[in-house]
């Protein structure tokens, strides 16, 4: 089995560390892009663990080279398998290695005071009150996540809202050189609120921002 | 108030993004396939309480419920909260658990 890591640039030069699985990694090369793989025996549980060494390894090739890191854990069965796909899909992922070259993932968290009660009201409380908590969670988490979105635009080429349990989660599209400024606007707008959290981490490789369409799925 | 997530390191939050495509399949393995099957009845199920919270919300916003109708539906929607909580703790899922990845159409929840 091969464990898939990310796609880069056709001429990058090979990483020189062990994957996963305690194998090196290796590329197979197309005319337009390469795949970073590795070669495993058997298929991987894919704990939180092994999701997180994953996450580190990408964040460690992406120092070197543009990478489109592909979703963990995308196995195929051998390394013609690899080739194939890499050969039906390597013209997409180098249009959009070439999009993503020199911009990186910021990821903003906002939470506000509110929350906890809002979330945690189900129990002792009335269906009206219930009600109304929830819809005042839901109108300041379009308000927010409306609010954030402004605050980036000068530098976010992309926003993309994620997955979120309590308050807000957005993955923005930045320019290396812009990570810095849009950080400090985030910091400006929290400090405007007094209400308001927020947490800024990245740069990190753009996980949100590969294509699904031209990503692979195991 | 605690700054968001803080128990967990920005790297263990990407790293969730990158475990989260695995555990939205369900598993075929016949030692799990039914908290897989539970998992995807589960996401359905928290896919159609939050359309019905959203249009719940919607019609009070517009002032389309009577008092009545206003406490009827939240208890409804908090009763089902109830069980999902109740549910999802029985077979072990959290609530990051319930969520489809949809490929090209990106995330179902």
């Amino acid at each position: 089995m091969m464990l898939l890591y990310g796609v880069v640039p056709a001429d990058a030069t090979a990483p020189e560390r062990r994957g996963l699985a305690g194998q090196r990694l290796e590329m197979i090369r197309g005319m337009l892009a390469a795949l970073i793989v590795e070669e495993c025996s058997e298929r991987l549980n894919a704990t939180g663990d092994e999701a997180r060494t994953f996450a580190e390894i990408i964040c460690d090739l992406a120092t070197t080279t543009s990478i489109l890191p592909i979703r963990f854990p995308t196995m195929l069965p051998t390394r013609s398998a690899v080739a194939a796909e890499l050969q039906a899909n390597e013209a997409a992922w180098r249009r959009r290695l070439t999009e993503l070259d020199g911009l990186s993932e910021v990821i903003i968290r906002a939470q506000w005071a509110e929350a906890d009660s809002e979330l945690g009201s189900a129990s002792n409380s009335s269906g009206t009150t219930y009600l109304m908590n929830r819809a005042a969670s839901i109108h300041r988490w379009d308000a927010s996540v409306a609010e954030i979105t402004e605050v980036v635009r000068a530098w976010a080429r992309e926003v993309k809202v994620l997955r979120r349990q309590k308050g807000v989660r957005l993955a923005c599209l930045v320019a290396n050189a812009d990570v810095t400024q849009l950080r400090d606007a985030v910091t400006t707008w929290q400090q405007a609120g007094s209400d308001r959290k927020t947490a800024v981490s990245g740069p990190w490789p753009v996980f949100s921002f590969v294509d699904d369409q031209e990503a692979l799925s195991a | 108030m605690s700054v968001p997530d803080d128990s967990k390191s920005p790297l263990d939050q990407v790293a969730e993004n990158t475990l989260n495509a695995l555990t939205r399949r369900v598993d075929a393995d016949p030692e799990t396939v039914e908290r897989g099957l539970v998992q995807l009845v589960l996401t359905l199920v928290e896919l159609l309480r939050q359309l019905m919270e959203r249009q719940a919300v919607r019609r009070l916003d517009a002032g389309a419920m009577t008092p009545e109708e206003t406490e009827r539906v939240g208890r409804t929607l908090m009763l089902l909260e109830e069980r999902m909580a109740e549910l999802r703790d029985h077979f072990g899922l959290t609530p990051d658990d319930l969520n489809l990845d949809l490929g090209p159409l990106g995330r179902l929840l």
